[in-house]
């Protein structure tokens, strides 16, 4: 907000949308208040306003679907052709990596608001810990490998189940099929890294995200290979790694530049770097005010400074 | 596509406008920059996307056609863009438009459809609010949703841009280029007319005061 804006006098409608940003004031916000109070249509506007705001989340797949879009707006009057099919396939496989990872890393810092909820909200759950069913979203399966740096000063991770001998087996037996293979495309790589992420070979998928970066490194695959390495090293305790990858693909202003600060700060917020965390968080607000990730950008800077203030 | 998106960045230099970070893009995706231009439609996608699901509701088949529509109406009007309000604002309000359009287009089948949003309902489970004050929520949208097919157009784009996207008065203005006083007293007319849509459906009434 201006300076001129701070200074200009407020309307009550304008307490309201401001409110909803998190720009307001306690002076403000008291006047807000007293203005919802005195009038029951303000009042039903604001909650609507509410409303709105609640449902206003990015969904698994919207980056694919924007992506199409464009293409087709922008090749108006020309043919189909593979290349469009191609970008759809890919932006789709790094929605998919980043729906299937957002919860993880978002838990990652909030896991003991999210547990205690939880707990407290299911019904014979008292414990907290029992096993519940998949969802959309959960990841498959955790592997712990060896951590890079012990997170400090964070909530603990989510504990899973570690997998068994035989699986473990099975999974390094794909791993080594796939290292021999012979891939003579970065899509096929990709592919083939996605599919191995997917099945829950965690090492073998990292293994072929490095190989494709390091066989193919000026492809698109191997760009976009950064954000998917980067969020499953995250969930491979692995958040220096994680980190290399995503500050790798924020070169520029890419796509998924907003989704890659996320997956930063995150990696670093595990590594207890707090301040080049709260820098990331920072240059998101600035760059994209009107993320959908601002929010909780802002709430973590909030949780940030507090405990600047606080330390424990 | 990510070649060319890097490439728009580097055309658009190091210098980004703090108050408008996309200005520099939109600047030369109007001069006819194609890499910019599909730069501009995939940055700005996010926000026309929930644009077109906030006056459309997130289930509508026809959200994918009106994006397109939405990006077309973007692309063909950018040329005209004298940067009388931010770039965002700008598509975001074309994307209400043209939403709006389809929803007026839609107006006589959506009456006799079920009026809350499916995709919403389904929402109900994944949340920390009770599954009730939800529904109330999600009755209270499709509300929105109907007046601003209903509203006269002008006063259903300033109802829209600040209940559904949370725009002030004075961004209202900018983006629609009247005055503020115009943009208020339509606003109030629209909010009255909301009320009144709200209070006529019983679910609803627990976020209805009668005033004092």
């Amino acid at each position: 907000m201006s300076e001129d804006q701070a200074r200009a006098p407020r309307h009550v409608e304008d307490l309201s949308a401001l409110s909803r940003r998190g720009a307001l004031s306690a002076s403000d916000e008291q006047a807000l208040a007293n203005a919802l109070d005195a009038s029951a249509t303000l009042a039903t506007a604001h909650q609507l306003g509410l409303d709105f705001d609640r449902v206003a989340a990015v969904k698994s797949g919207d980056e694919a679907l924007i992506a199409e879009v464009a293409a087709r707006v922008m090749s108006r009057g020309r043919p189909a052709s593979f290349a469009r099919f191609r970008l759809r396939a890919l932006l789709l496989a790094a929605s998919l990596t980043l729906a299937g990872s957002a919860t993880a890393l978002w838990k990652l810092t909030r896991t003991p608001a999210v547990s205690t909820r939880a707990a407290a909200s299911a019904p014979g759950r008292a414990d907290g810990g029992a096993a519940r069913p998949a969802k959309l979203g959960d990841l498959p399966s955790r592997p712990r490998a060896e951590p890079d740096t012990a997170p400090s000063g964070l909530a603990p991770p989510m504990t899973v189940a570690r997998p068994s001998v035989s699986a473990s087996r099975a999974s390094s037996a794909r791993a080594e099929a796939r290292s021999v293979r012979i891939f003579d495309s970065a899509e096929l790589l990709f592919r083939e890294a996605n599919s191995a992420r997917r099945t829950g070979d965690a090492a073998g998928a990292r293994a072929l995200y490095l190989r494709l970066e390091q066989d193919f490194p000026a492809s698109d695959e191997a760009h976009l290979a950064h954000v998917s390495l980067g969020n499953l090293l995250l969930t491979m305790d692995r958040p220096g790694e994680a980190e290399r990858q995503f500050a790798s693909y924020l070169g520029g202003r890419p796509a998924l530049a907003q989704e890659a600060s996320v997956g930063r700060a995150q990696s670093l917020a595990a590594l207890g770097r707090r301040v080049e965390e709260q820098h990331v968080w920072e240059e998101l607000v600035r760059d994209y005010p009107n993320s959908v990730y601002a929010g909780r950008a802002k709430q973590r800077l909030t949780e940030l400074a507090r405990t600047a203030a606080h330390p424990e | 596509m990510l070649r060319l998106l890097r490439s728009g960045r580097q055309a658009d230099g190091p210098s980004v406008d703090r108050v408008d970070p996309l200005r520099g893009i939109a600047t030369a995706a109007a001069r006819g920059d194609r890499a910019a231009q599909r730069t501009l439609l995939v940055e700005t996608g996010s926000p026309l996307l929930r644009t077109v699901r906030a006056v459309l509701g997130s289930s509508s088949p026809e959200i994918e056609d009106v994006l397109q529509e939405a990006m077309t109406a973007v692309h063909l009007a950018l040329p005209g863009f004298r940067g009388e309000c931010s770039t965002l604002h700008f598509v975001c309000r074309v994307a209400v438009q043209t939403a709006m359009n389809a929803r007026r287009r839609g107006r006589t089948r959506a009456r006799h459809v079920e009026a809350i949003d499916d995709a919403e309902l389904a929402e109900l489970a994944r949340d920390d609010h009770s599954p009730a004050e939800l529904l109330a929520a999600a009755r209270r949208r499709a509300a929105v949703r109907r007046l601003v097919a209903e509203l006269p157009e002008l006063q259903a784009e300033v109802l829209a841009l600040h209940t559904m996207l949370g725009y002030t008065v004075e961004e209202t203005a900018k983006v629609t280029g009247a005055p503020v006083n115009t943009v208020r007293s339509r606003l109030r007319t629209a909010l009255s007319a909301l009320r009144q849509a709200v209070l006529a459906d019983g679910a609803r009434l627990e976020v209805v005061r009668e005033d004092s």
